[in-house]
């Protein structure tokens, strides 16, 4: 009885491990990671930056890179996030200090229902070349984002679903010859 | 239990934790290793030649023979790694972590230290019991600093454990031959040197001799390589040795020096050598994976009592709290990296101290330093026989 115990033990560490921690953890998922832009777009005052871009619903979170070289410019520096229909949805304020040489500057905001989205960035800024936002030479901003699953049970879901997926897509020999000492060592030691 | 079972049990505890946990220096020294298999003899200057063309552009800061030993295992289990794994040794872009055979890398490269750390567990089942070779079999400590770290430091340590035997038992050239091939592979057993020469003070000379065989032999081809000069005189080691000092004297050495002094006195090296490691622990800014050096040494004094043992759990959970509040997240919910790239994402303690309770870590790691002190008088002072 003991011996079973130790069994099912391992199996509960497992699905622990695997299934429901990063089901507990995880409520956050990256979508954009775009990074590496060398091209940097000067920010200046009287212009309107804008990039509009799609996303999954639940969108909580977005990066931006911003270069401010040695960090000697303080000027204001607003973003605007809306809908689709030009509604506002979260406005963030800040200043040059707050900016890195170069530097990705975060915003968290409750989880949004839509899917598309305007992003609008403006600053008073009046000396020219002194502030920058990177991006790729086409224009892409550097951005970063995530979607919330705030759900226990969708985020579980989640997981198996990524977990089975994962599994189909492993290396097949490796993962009988693990399934095969581990089952085979358990019963072995369950033998003995 | 009998012996067979308990290995199985031990093989079956490592199977379930050696796959899913990750930390990014065993993939660096992997991507090192590898160009053994490509036919690279001089890895040091070989990095130095071709650093702008590398993916990964850190230099090797290990040994030659760490980079042959471990670059042959490489070379001949290459044929049978699972998919992708050169592929991923090579690739250091955001989608590095994000492999599906992500476990099983894991598994095959820390195949080697189940060798080596069963073999430690023999050794100390021969020097003194079962006792203590289940508390290494079965520590978290040992687990956590062999497997989820899964640096290669458990290999130098099982030749100092194997040194230490041969120093008890055997004609005593072998234990040097041994202890010189442990600092071959990386040089702290150098830490270990003074007090095994002194343990029974004879042929002292002769005894030098082999312990500098196989350091001398892997490094003589290597002394001409700037690159690799370069890497010697940047070890991480010797400059947290000496970080530390009060009145310009670095006080680890000193202590050092202090507790050899004690040991010629009464020449015992499990007792000194936990005393080693209490100084070493409170002096040194250590890395997690220096703390198994000393592990092999000091299980047998430090779980003598029920008062001792509950001191060095103690200390064993302030040294983990001390490593994860460290401003890397792959020494916490990175290691998960396995079982999903986003745990790299996760606020980690450092962070959440920062930001969160508007902390600072480094005040709090000093706190921990502090306490360490207080907890390694306690142990060195508490009562060393059974009541």
């Amino acid at each position: 009885m003991k011996k079973i115990s130790l069994l099912i033990l391992e199996i509960i560490f497992l699905v622990f491990l695997l299934i429901l921690l990063p089901a507990l953890l995880l409520s956050e998922t990256k979508y954009f990671f775009r990074e590496g832009g060398t091209y940097q777009i000067a920010l200046n005052s009287g212009k309107e930056y804008r990039l509009v871009f799609g996303h999954p619903p639940n969108l909580n979170s977005l990066s931006l890179r911003l270069k401010n070289p040695l960090i000697q410019n303080n000027s204001r520096i607003e973003i605007n996030l809306e809908n689709n229909t030009q509604q506002s949805l979260a406005k963030f304020v800040f200043y040059g200090s707050n900016v890195g040489d170069p530097g990705w500057v975060d915003f968290d905001f409750p989880p949004q229902s839509g899917t598309s989205y305007l992003l609008k960035l403006s600053t008073d800024n009046t000396v020219p070349e002194s502030l920058f936002l990177l991006s790729d030479p086409p224009g892409n901003w550097d951005l970063k984002s995530t979607y919330k699953t705030t759900k226990f049970t969708n985020r579980l879901n989640d997981t198996l679903k990524s977990f089975l997926n994962r599994i189909q897509k492993m290396d097949k020999i490796y993962l009988s010859l693990y399934l095969f000492t581990f089952i085979g060592l358990n019963w072995l030691f369950i033998k003995k | 239990m009998s012996l067979t079972k308990t290995i199985i049990l031990a093989l079956i505890l490592r199977l379930l934790v050696a796959p899913f946990f990750y930390h990014p220096d065993l993939k660096s020294q992997h991507f090192h290793f590898q160009f053994l298999s490509h036919g690279v003899s001089n890895i040091y200057q070989y990095i130095a030649t071709n650093k702008n063309s590398l993916p990964y552009r850190d230099t090797f800061n290990y040994l030659p023979l760490t980079y042959f030993s471990l670059g042959t295992y490489h070379a001949l289990l290459k044929p049978l790694f699972p998919q992708n794994l050169s592929v991923w040794l090579n690739d250091w872009s955001a989608a590095q972590n994000s492999y599906d055979n992500f476990p099983f890398f894991m598994l095959i490269l820390k195949l080697p230290y189940f060798l080596f750390d069963l073999g430690i567990s023999f050794i100390l089942l021969k020097l003194y019991g079962k006792k203590i070779f289940y508390l290494w079999l079965f520590n978290p400590l040992n687990l956590y600093l062999i497997y989820i770290l899964g640096n290669f430091d458990v290999i130098p340590v099982f030749f100092t454990a194997l040194s230490w035997y041969f120093l008890k038992s055997s004609p005593k050239y072998l234990s040097f031959l041994t202890l010189g091939i442990a600092t071959a592979l990386k040089l702290y057993p150098v830490l270990f040197l003074p007090f095994f020469l002194l343990y029974k003070p004879k042929s002292i000379f002769r005894n030098l001799l082999f312990f500098f065989l196989p350091p001398i032999l892997t490094v003589l081809p290597f002394v001409g390589s700037q690159p690799f000069i370069n890497s010697l005189t940047s070890s991480g080691l010797s400059q947290k040795i000496l970080e530390f000092k009060i009145w310009y004297l670095p006080v680890f050495p000193a202590v050092y020096l202090l507790i050899l002094s004690n040991f010629l006195r009464h020449r015992h090296l499990e007792k000194t050598l936990l005393h080693v490691f209490l100084a070493f622990i409170v002096f040194v800014d250590f890395h997690a994976q220096w703390l198994l050096w000393f592990l092999p040494f000091i299980l047998t004094t430090v779980f003598k009592t029920k008062l001792r043992s509950l001191i060095f759990i103690l200390i064993s959970c302030l040294c983990l709290l001390y490593i994860i509040i460290t401003d890397d997240n792959f020494l916490f919910w990175g290691h998960l990296t396995p079982v999903s790239p986003a745990f790299v994402f996760l606020r980690h303690p450092h962070e959440i101290f920062r930001y969160r309770f508007l902390t600072d870590p480094y005040l709090i790691q000093k706190y921990i330093k502090i306490l360490l002190a207080l907890f390694s008088f306690c142990l060195i002072f508490s009562k060393n026989e059974k009541n």
